[in-house]
């Protein structure tokens, strides 16, 4: 190239185009554009549109995917209230079973029993057999009565009434379980202390079905 | 439309030129976009297809922080704002908006390569912008026809063409003496 | 963007769906029976049938009938001598039965209880797991 017109340029270059550039505020730029530089930065070539399409999508399928675990997950946690419990709801009555089993006696190695307040006398008791799924206790006062169970289980399988009533979380000795407010002052408990599984149900109020049921103790 | 190229930066020499060239000249070529489209996301549009082309002909570039090179950077976005504007306004890119062709016959470098450094320098800051960038373009950077159809985003024959008239109004101003008035 | 929004909500009611855990079928009354059981074991061919229902302090009796039933087809049918009814003038009844001699098969205990306050009934069904002999 001629000097003189090399010269040329680069004495009216920065007249001509330079001196044009607008002295504007620098600008912030967003995201996307940034992104796309730093693909081209790091490619040497433009992201293709499919890729955006694709990115945009597995994006999307990921934050639903995160999404669903997380309802998936917050349902489960109102399951986990009753996670040794598995339940079916139906409009009169619960079906309550064992969800898990796996390590707990095949039969009664064990009997357990309340401690019962004074005056309530024992009118009933299951017979123990091998094969006995569960042992049964019902005590009664006058007007009161309290029904205690011990079942295997594996054998725990219970309609219980949930009419009107919800199932509500309790704790008994620190094991997960149940209670129904039946009304009237009588309730219905049931938990799992790891080995067995136990109800007591009784017309003696709240308070004082839940000290019974934490007398819960083995038979000497 | 981006065609088939083969320009993947290869060396961590050519990574580095490019980024600094990035770097250094966004803002400006923002700054120069937007003033003509006025919308950010047209803008950098314009910026990033701008960096596009620079990538392909990053060889041409041979000082990273100088004027010309400043300089080829803003023509290339303004041509590819100037582009996305009309496109925005349905405008046809009209070539006869332009003056008209003069003799083909190519007397225009000999007369050119003839003339003062001065009298150059009165003649390019009396040219028309278009006719002074596509001089600029095929005098100083030294881009074929077809490199200066991908820096300006227009097509072969309008490169051309416009090349053609660039010289052709040089010619006419020499006629007319205008080195003289200075 | 917006296919993407309608794909993630279709994804998100799907696995609710799928989470729900209320089931809904034709049922009895629930109004005093507090709970209702019936189990079947069965070990070296001998079926052990064991009800229990308990009622709420207004239940004056309990009926019920425990059907044995073998699994034929899709059908379960009534084991002969395998049916046994029992009643109690309480709250809570207890009923446990036993057959011998189990041909081998699918068997389940199906227990219907009658369940009395004063004048007044509901009929409480408990079907047991199923269980091989």
């Amino acid at each position: 190239m001629q000097d003189n017109i090399k010269f040329a340029f680069e004495n009216t270059v920065q007249i001509r185009i330079i001196k044009n550039i607008p002295k504007t505020p620098d600008h912030v730029f967003s995201k996307i554009f940034t992104r796309k530089m730093e693909y081209l930065l790091k490619k040497g070539k433009p992201i293709s549109n499919k890729k955006i399409h694709i990115k945009k999508a597995v994006v999307c399928a990921a934050a639903a995917i995160a999404a669903a675990l997380l309802m998936a997950s917050t349902v489960g946690a109102v399951r986990d209230f009753f996670k040794n419990f598995f339940m079916e709801l139906f409009k009169t009555h619960t079906t309550v079973q064992s969800a898990d089993y796996s390590e707990a006696p095949l039969s009664i190695e064990n009997i357990y029993t309340i401690k019962v307040p004074d005056g309530f006398e024992k009118i009933y008791e299951d017979e123990l057999y091998d094969w006995s799924p569960y042992i049964g206790f019902e005590y009664c006062n006058d007007d009161k009565y309290l029904s205690f169970t011990q079942y295997v289980k594996s054998k725990y399988d219970v309609n219980v009434n949930t009419e009107n009533h919800t199932l509500k979380y309790i704790q008994i000795c620190g094991s997960d379980g149940y209670i129904i407010d039946l009304g009237n002052d009588e309730y219905y408990i049931s938990w799992d202390n790891g080995e067995y599984i136990f109800d007591l149900t009784g017309n003696v109020g709240k308070n004082q079905l839940i000290i019974i049921a934490e007398s819960v103790q083995k038979a000497e | 439309m981006l065609s088939l190229y083969l320009a993947l930066l290869d060396t961590t020499e050519e990574k580095g030129k490019f980024e600094q060239l990035y770097l250094l000249y966004r803002q400006d070529m923002f700054k120069t976009a937007y003033s003509i489209l006025k919308n950010d996301f047209e803008a950098e549009d314009a910026v990033h297809e701008a960096f596009i082309i620079v990538i392909k002909n990053l060889e041409k570039i041979s000082e990273i922080k100088c004027p010309q090179t400043h300089a080829y950077l803003i023509i290339i976005v303004k041509n590819l704002a100037l582009k996305i504007y009309n496109e925005r306004k349905k405008r046809q890119y009209d070539e006869s908006d332009y003056s008209e062709i003069l003799d083909t016959i190519d007397v225009e470098e000999e007369i050119m390569l003839k003339l003062e450094q001065k009298e150059l320098e009165s003649i390019l800051i009396s040219l028309p912008e278009n006719y002074y960038n596509i001089l600029f373009l095929e005098q100083y950077m030294g881009l074929s026809l077809k490199d200066i159809s991908e820096s300006l985003g227009i097509t072969y024959e309008n490169a051309k063409k416009r090349l053609q008239r660039a010289k052709s109004k040089i010619m006419q101003l020499v006629k007319e003496g205008v080195s003289d008035a200075r | 963007m917006r296919k993407y929004l309608s794909a993630f909500f279709l994804a998100l009611i799907m696995i609710t769906m799928m989470c729900s855990i209320t089931a809904y079928a034709v049922d009895a009354k629930y109004s005093y029976t507090t709970s209702a059981t019936s189990t079947l074991t069965i070990t070296s061919g001998t079926a052990y049938c064991k009800s229990t229902a308990k009622g709420n302090s207004t239940v004056t009796e309990i009926d019920a009938v425990q059907y044995l039933e073998k699994k034929s087809g899709s059908n379960w049918v009534a084991v002969s001598g395998g049916t046994w009814s029992g009643s109690a003038n309480t709250r809570v009844l207890n009923m446990s039965n036993s057959k011998s001699n189990l041909s081998g098969g699918t068997y389940r205990l199906r227990t219907v209880f009658t369940v009395y306050n004063g004048s007044n009934s509901e009929t409480v069904e408990k079907i047991s797991s199923e269980v091989m002999a």
